[in-house]
This record gives C-alpha cells, structure tokens and sequence, in this order.
C-alpha cells in the first residue's frame, strides 16, 4: 500500500504544556482519512508540521512522496488546503482572491472554479472581508478544488457552519475526490460528520495517536457487551476489554475492541454468559476509546 | 506570479502611494515658488539657497516615508495572517520574498519618477541668475538612492519574525533607556550621538541620507 | 549702577548746580569759579567716603556668604569655597581663550570681576551664572553682563562661556573689532557657516565687481567691502547694475524714475544719496565679519592690540596693522578662506552610491534569507 502521507517518530513542542509525540501517521493513497481528536489534541499542529508551516522537532515526514520540510513547495504545488482560520487576504474581492490563487497553481481549473462559484453563489466583486463564515468557507474550499490537487488537507472545514452549507461543501468534496481519486485528510471533531464520508480514521489525544485503522474496523470493532456471572479477576482474552461497569443486580457492562462474534466461547469457558452484543456509532466508540486512552499507563496507545 | 503580487501590492499601497507620487512630484514644484521673487532681490540669490536649504530636510524625510508605506504595506497582510496563507502557497520562502521584493521595487518606481520629473520641471520654469544652479537629476539620484535604503531597512525588518522586529525595537529602546540612565548620573557617554554616527556617516547605512539636498545651489 | 552711587551722583551734580548758579548770583567770574572748584572737590570727597562705605559693606556681605577670591591673569572671581574645585580649572581656561584672543591686550586691558555661582537647583541641567563686573566701572552696582552656562559638569563649555562674557567686556572696551564698519556686533568665536553663508553671498551676487572679486581680483574685493573710499558708484557698476542697486535701495520718486523710466541719472542720484555700505556687495555684516576674523587669523592673539593701538589711522592701515602683512595679503587670505568653505557640493558621490547600494544589497540577502518558520 502506498502512502499519500507518511510520518515516522514524529516530534513537536510547543511552550511547556504540548507536546507531539511519536506520531507514526500513515494516509493511504485514495482514503478519505478522518482525523480525530477533542480540541488541543494536536490536530491542527499535526497538518501544520505536514505542509510545513512547523519544523518537526523529531522525526520525518513524507507528502505525496516529498520530504517535508526540504521539498515542501513541490509537496504544496499538489496539495490543496483549507486552514482552520480564514488566511485570505480580506482586502481582495473574491475575484481578485482567485486570480492570485491561480497565479501559483499551474494545474488551476478555471472552469470548474466558475462552476463551483455559481454553485456556492459567491459574488465575485464582493471583499472577502464582507463575506459570511459560511461563504468564507465554501471560496476556501473552492480554491482548494481548483488547483486540481492531488491531496485535500483540511482542517476543520465545517466548523461553525450552519448545515445547509456544511451540507453543499461535503457534496462539493465528495463530488472532487469522485471524479480526481484524491486523498483527503479531513480534521475535526465532529465525529458523526466523518463517519459518513470517510474510509480511513485516526483518533488524536493529548498529543499522541491512540488509534488509527479503517473505518469499518473501527465502527465494528467497539463493541458494548452485557455480561451476567464473570468474575472479577480476567486473565487473557481474545478481544481488548476498555471499561467493565457494575451497577448492583443488573448485568456488567463492557466496552471492547476487536470484537468478533465467536468470541462468545470466550465467555463459556469461564463461566460467563453474553446477554447481548450491542454496535456503537463512531462517536461512541470515539469516547470510549479516548477514556480508555486516557487511564491507560503512558506508552500504551 | 509576479504580476499576481505586484497587483496585491499595489492594492494594499496605492492610496499612500498616490498620496507620495504626489508629494514627490509637487514637492520640487512647491520649493521653488518662492524663487522667482527672491531672485528679483539684491541679496536674493543666496535667500534663496538658504530658502533651499531649510526644505531639504523634506526630501529625505519623503524618502523614508515612502520606503517605509511600501516595505511595510507588502508584509501587513501576511502578519495578519501569521503567514499561514503565504506559506501554503507552492513557492519557496526566497522566491516569495524576491517577488514582493520586485513587487515593492516596481512600485516605488513611480514616486521616485515623479520627483525626478517634478524636479525638472521645477527648475525649467525659473529663470536661474548667475552662481546658481538647478540639480534635478543630482536630487532625484540621491532621492531615489535613500528611498531604496529605506526601503531595505523597513523591508528586511518585515520580512523577518516578530523576533526580528522586536530586538530591532528593543535594541533602541534599551539605547534610548541607557542613555537617559547615564544622564541621571551626569555621565557625558553619549550613546544616541554614537549610534547616529554608526548609521549616518560613511560607510553607514544611511550615510546617504546625511548629504546636501538641494534642487537649487551655487 | 547701585543707588546709593546714583543717589551720590545725582547730590553731587545738584550742589555744583546750586553752587554755580550761586555763585553766578553772588559775585566775579573768578571767585565763582574758586566755588565751584571748591564745592566739586568736597563732592569728590562725599563720593569717595560713600565708595568705600559701600565696599565695606560687600566686603561684610561677602564674609557672611562666605565668598572666596581668586585671580587668574585679569580675571578676578568671586567664587564658594565648596565649588572653587570645580570652576578654578574652568577660569583658567577661560583666561587662556581670553588671551589667545585678546594678547596683550587683556593683559591691559580693565580687571574684570566675575562672579561665579552654580545653580544646582535642578539635578538635570545644572547651570553656572556668570557675573561680570568691569572694574573701569562700579564693580558694586549691577553686572555689566551676566550668562548662565549650562552643564556645569563640563569644564570646556564652562570656560567657554566665561570667556565670551570676559570678551564681550573687553571688546565693548576697545572697540577693537570696529564694530561700528561691520554694523553689529562682531562674533568673538567664528559662528557655523559664517564662511559657506558669505560664499554663496559672493557667488550668487548679480554684480560684476563681485565676480571679479571672486576670480581673486582682491582690489575688486577691497571695493566690494567698502574698504576703497571714496566708493565710485559710477565707475564700479554699469548702469544696468546701478539700476538694479538703486531699485534696491528704496522707494521714492527719484527711485521710480530711475527703476521704471530707466533714468540713470537719478539711479545715480539715488546711490549718492543712500548709505554705501547697505548697497555693496560685500557691506553686509556676515562679509565684513568674516574679513575681521580673516585679519585676525593672521595676525595672532596680538592682532587686536594692534588694531587698537592704530586707532584714528584709516581703516585699511587698521586692518594690515592688525593682521601684521599688507591688505592684499588679508585680503587675499579671506578669499582663499571663502573659497575653501564652499558648501558640500550637491553631488552624488561613487562612494556614496555604492554604499548605498552596498547596503541595499546587504538588507535584501537578510530579508531573502527570512526564515519560514513563524
């Protein structure tokens, strides 16, 4: 499998309070990689230290085969972005803003960016101080469509937009990647939003990649499980346990991962017996991982 | 690419720029009204390049004006977006920097023209009695010189970091405390007489701006 | 003046009214006369018994305030004990520039009093009050002239100020600097630029005497200057010119004729009429003052005892007696001064050039080689 991103061993500090650590990222070519994470996770600082914007402190990273940050305008030249903050100059119109986007972008769509102009009904003669969040975000997004890039990052593109245009901008995305067979590396914490659109996910906390598979996997794996008669003290099991509640008279409740259906025997053997085999949503399993995550000893993840 | 900066350029500058072709073209204009009349006087010429004189100042004080509005309008719109939209873009970090360089140097072309035209046009319109000479071209040369080295200052200081900006800052800052800290104790060390004599009198940096600027001497 | 010692001036010269109108009354001439002579004496005698009661008491004033004297060549200063550390070197210093100036002529000229006293009332710029009473006059009344000094840390700009008073004094004493030919008051310290002022005067002056002066005629300057007498309107300026002078030299009806009907005689009249001095091109108070100190460059700290001692001759033989060498020669010296002090010529020199564009070149590798990293 060839990678669009890479990282190995990667290290970042931040003042005294964050730090990166170890991020071993790998972005297939052709997923639509869900980056995520709760706020202050290392998200955004992740895709900065990707296109550049950061000097790892350790490590390496590989862009559509480019090291970063030694080749970083060959790895740009086929990378659209979509930062977190508006970065455009707000003394332009939106045409103007356009003109000198393509100006660098050598594969610059001209046609398709007049479609996706019409379609998001921006006004070219109006400053992009003017615009609202959600016209802001949707001319990001086109200018990043335009330049036919090979690899979408985007970092949190649909906060804070109201879901009408959230709606429009995922469209438009999934329309490109559709037609262009681009990767996409999409941040953000709005767990349920990247649960319909991505393949791929990797789950960011404090700093360190706790978890980073399909998404099929992921959404299969995190199982919730009611229990009757196990005892206290488990030795092996097949599957990973991430939390047991008792409540007093009722059945346990457990959170595991890697969860396969004839695992019940496991319970057999010990005396044990599953009442019920329940699938959470992404979000959920995202919440339970990160609790798991967070009481696991350092070094686990 | 070029022409795609030197448009931003020109938008985020062209009201203070249009302000300074002005000046600089009117400015010639402005110092020799007074002449004609001097000059009809006994002792007048020499009024006159004393007149010239007290308006020299104005020049380098132009010049600094314009290197400074146009080195600093170039990197405002970056700052305000801590660079994150100037370093996303697919060109290296030099390259951006040569282009708003070329951008800021095209620019300023057009007032250091304006003076020079506005200077010859200054000294074609007054009759010039005998001893007295017009420098248009001598003026316009040294004008478009220091705006260049202004320029450089206030555009290396910009495109630097916050850093940058800040020793920069903090360096006079401490000079200007210092001295005012010896004064207290009636110590004749004079650091701002030092530090004007570093950066003005040759080979300074600004040794261009300490020469004679007069449109109109013996 | 004190006054008490007008008060003793004004009895005096009231009882030698009263005496003579008298006397007039009374008897003969001769005897009233003998009176009067008589009643003078006795006043001289009232004015001396006051002087030495009013010295007396600034002497008694003095010892209360704890004044202390000293003396440095003429000078002689009344300073604190508590500051004599600081302000001697400075008087020494001051007698030494007072000297270099004046020669001999301070050696005899009139013992200057100064009082000295700083005012530290204000930490950050103290300052030093120069006092100067000239002995020929009351030394007890009124300073003849008084300066403050400021920065009384700094021993050269003490002195230095010092000096100026004691010149000034001296100066208005002798009148060595022939105030009267330059118009003012003539600097006793080349003030800036005196000599670049006077070149472009002399370059940019429309008169062809002046041209010729500048091209090293020095008779052509001795014209200029009004130092030639009788000055020859007619023979040293073409009419052209002479209508330009005496367009310049007022309005009135000769004036008019001459500047609007091109009248030559009556410009002529109106340049016979006016002051000389106002319309040569050299008159002026800069040009003449820069002669003066061209004379006295030559002719050393000696040079205004000279001047002083040809008093009553002509002033060309004033100006070589106080420069030691002919008038050609100062002359000649003053144009080669004048011409040396052309002002820094309006040009763009390689040198400046290239360190401009030097350091041009230099800022931009520092702004190109600006770090990405923010």
């Amino acid at each position: 499998m060839s990678f669009a991103i890479e990282t190995r061993d990667l290290g970042y500090r931040a003042g005294k309070t964050f730090e990166l650590r170890d991020l071993n990222l790998r972005v297939p070519r052709g997923a639509i990689y869900g980056y995520l994470g709760p706020n202050g996770s290392g998200k955004t600082t992740t895709i900065r230290l990707l296109l550049g914007l950061l000097r790892p402190g350790a490590g390496a990273i590989t862009v559509l085969g480019h090291a970063i940050p030694a080749e970083v305008p060959r790895a740009l030249a086929r990378t659209g972005y979509v930062p977190e903050r508006p970065h455009l100059y707000p003394s332009l119109t939106v045409e103007e803003s356009l003109r000198y986007h393509a100006a660098f972008f050598p594969g610059w769509d001209q046609r398709w960016a007049d479609e996706l102009l019409s379609r998001f009904g921006l006004a070219r003669t109006v400053l992009l101080s003017r615009l609202s969040k959600g016209e802001t975000g949707k001319l990001l997004l086109l200018q990043a469509l335009a330049q036919s890039p090979e690899l979408l990052v985007l970092d949190e593109p649909t906060d804070g937009l109201d879901p009408v245009v959230r709606r429009e901008v995922l469209t438009a995305l999934l329309d490109y990647v559709a037609q262009r067979d681009a990767t996409v590396f999409i941040s953000s914490h709005l767990v349920h939003e990247l649960e319909r659109i991505c393949d791929w996910v990797g789950v960011m906390d404090r700093g360190r990649l706790v978890a980073e598979m399909p998404m099929q996997s992921f959404k299969n794996g995190i199982k919730r499980l009611r229990v009757r008669g196990a005892p206290a003290l488990l030795g092996d099991t097949p599957f990973v346990v991430l939390a047991r509640h008792f409540v007093e008279g009722q059945a346990e409740t457990w959170i595991v991962r890697g969860w396969q259906a004839p695992m019940t025997q496991y319970f057999e053997g010990i005396g044990a017996r599953v009442q019920e085999v329940i699938d959470l949503d992404l979000e959920e399993g995202f919440v339970e991982l990160l609790s798991t995550a967070r009481t696991a000893p350092r070094g686990e993840g | 690419m070029f022409r795609a900066i030197l448009f931003t350029q020109w938008k985020w500058a062209r009201l203070p720029l249009l302000l300074g072709i002005v000046a600089a073209f009117g400015l010639p204009l402005v110092v020799v009204q007074p002449l004609p009349s001097l000059f009809a006087e006994d002792a007048g010429a020499s009024l006159a390049i004393e007149f010239m004189a007290s308006f020299g100042p104005m020049f380098p004080l132009l010049a600094t004006l314009l290197g400074l509005i146009l080195a600093v309008s170039a990197w405002a719109a970056d700052h305000a977006g801590h660079h994150v939209y100037a370093l996303s873009l697919p060109l290296p970090r030099w390259q951006l920097v040569l282009y708003r360089l070329g951008s800021g140097l095209t620019l300023l072309a057009l007032p250091l023209l304006a003076l020079w035209f506005g200077a010859l046009l200054a000294t074609s319109i007054i009759d010039l009695p005998a001893g007295v000479r017009a420098y248009p071209s001598l003026l316009g040369l040294r004008f478009a010189l220091a705006t260049l080295v202004a320029f450089a200052l206030f555009f290396s200081i910009s495109a630097g970091t916050t850093r940058t900006a800040g020793v920069v800052l903090g360096t006079i800052v401490g000079m200007l405390l210092a001295q005012w800290a010896l004064a207290l104790v009636d110590s004749d060390v004079n650091l701002l007489g030092t530090l004007f004599d570093v950066l003005f009198v040759w080979p300074g940096p600004l040794d261009i701006f300490s020469g004679r600027w007069m449109l109109i001497d013996v | 003046m004190s006054d008490t010692r007008v008060r003793a001036l004004a009895l005096g010269l009231g009882l030698t009214l009263l005496g003579a109108t008298g006397a007039a009354a009374q008897g003969g001439p001769a005897a009233e006369l003998r009176d009067a002579a008589a009643r003078v004496r006795q006043l001289q005698r009232q004015r001396d018994s006051l002087d030495a009661l009013i010295h007396a008491r600034d002497a008694q004033r003095d010892r209360a305030l704890g004044w202390k004297q000293i003396e440095v060549g003429r000078l002689q200063v009344d300073l604190l004990p508590a500051e004599e550390g600081a302000l001697e070197p400075a008087v020494r210093q001051a007698w030494h520039l007072v000297r270099r100036r004046f020669g001999r002529l301070a050696d005899r000229g009139p013992l200057l009093h100064l009082r000295l006293q700083r005012d530290t009332g204000t930490r950050e710029r103290p300052t030093t009050s120069v006092s100067i009473f000239r002995m020929d006059r009351a030394r007890s009344g009124q300073p003849y002239t008084t300066h403050r000094v400021v920065g009384s840390a700094d021993v050269d700009s003490l002195a230095f100020g010092i000096a100026v008073s004691a010149m000034e004094a001296l100066n208005a004493t002798h009148d060595s600097l022939l105030t009267p030919w330059v118009g003012v008051s003539v600097p006793l310290v080349e003030p800036p630029r005196l000599r670049e002022r006077v070149y472009v005067h002399l370059v940019t002056s429309p008169y062809r005497l002046a041209r010729s002066c500048q091209i090293g005629d020095v008779q052509a300057c001795a014209r200029a200057f009004g130092i030639e007498q009788p000055v020859n309107f007619q023979a040293w300026f073409q009419p052209a010119e002479r209508r330009r002078l005496a367009a310049s030299a007022g309005w009135g009806p000769l004036q008019r004729s001459c500047k609007e009907g091109g009248y030559i005689p009556a410009c002529d009249s109106v340049l016979q009429a006016a002051p000389a001095a106002a319309l040569l091109p050299l008159g002026d108070a800069d040009s003449r003052a820069s002669l003066l100190l061209a004379m006295l460059d030559l002719g050393g700290s000696d040079a205004l005892a000279r001047v002083d001692a040809a008093r009553g001759a002509p002033l060309p033989d004033r100006l070589a007696a106080g420069a030691g060498v002919p008038l050609d020669s100062v002359l000649r010296r003053w144009h080669a001064s004048i011409l040396a002090s052309r002002p820094q010529p309006v040009t763009v020199r390689y040198r400046d050039a290239a360190t401009a564009m030097f350091w041009f070149v230099v800022l931009m590798a520092l702004a190109l080689g600006s770090t990405r990293w923010r």
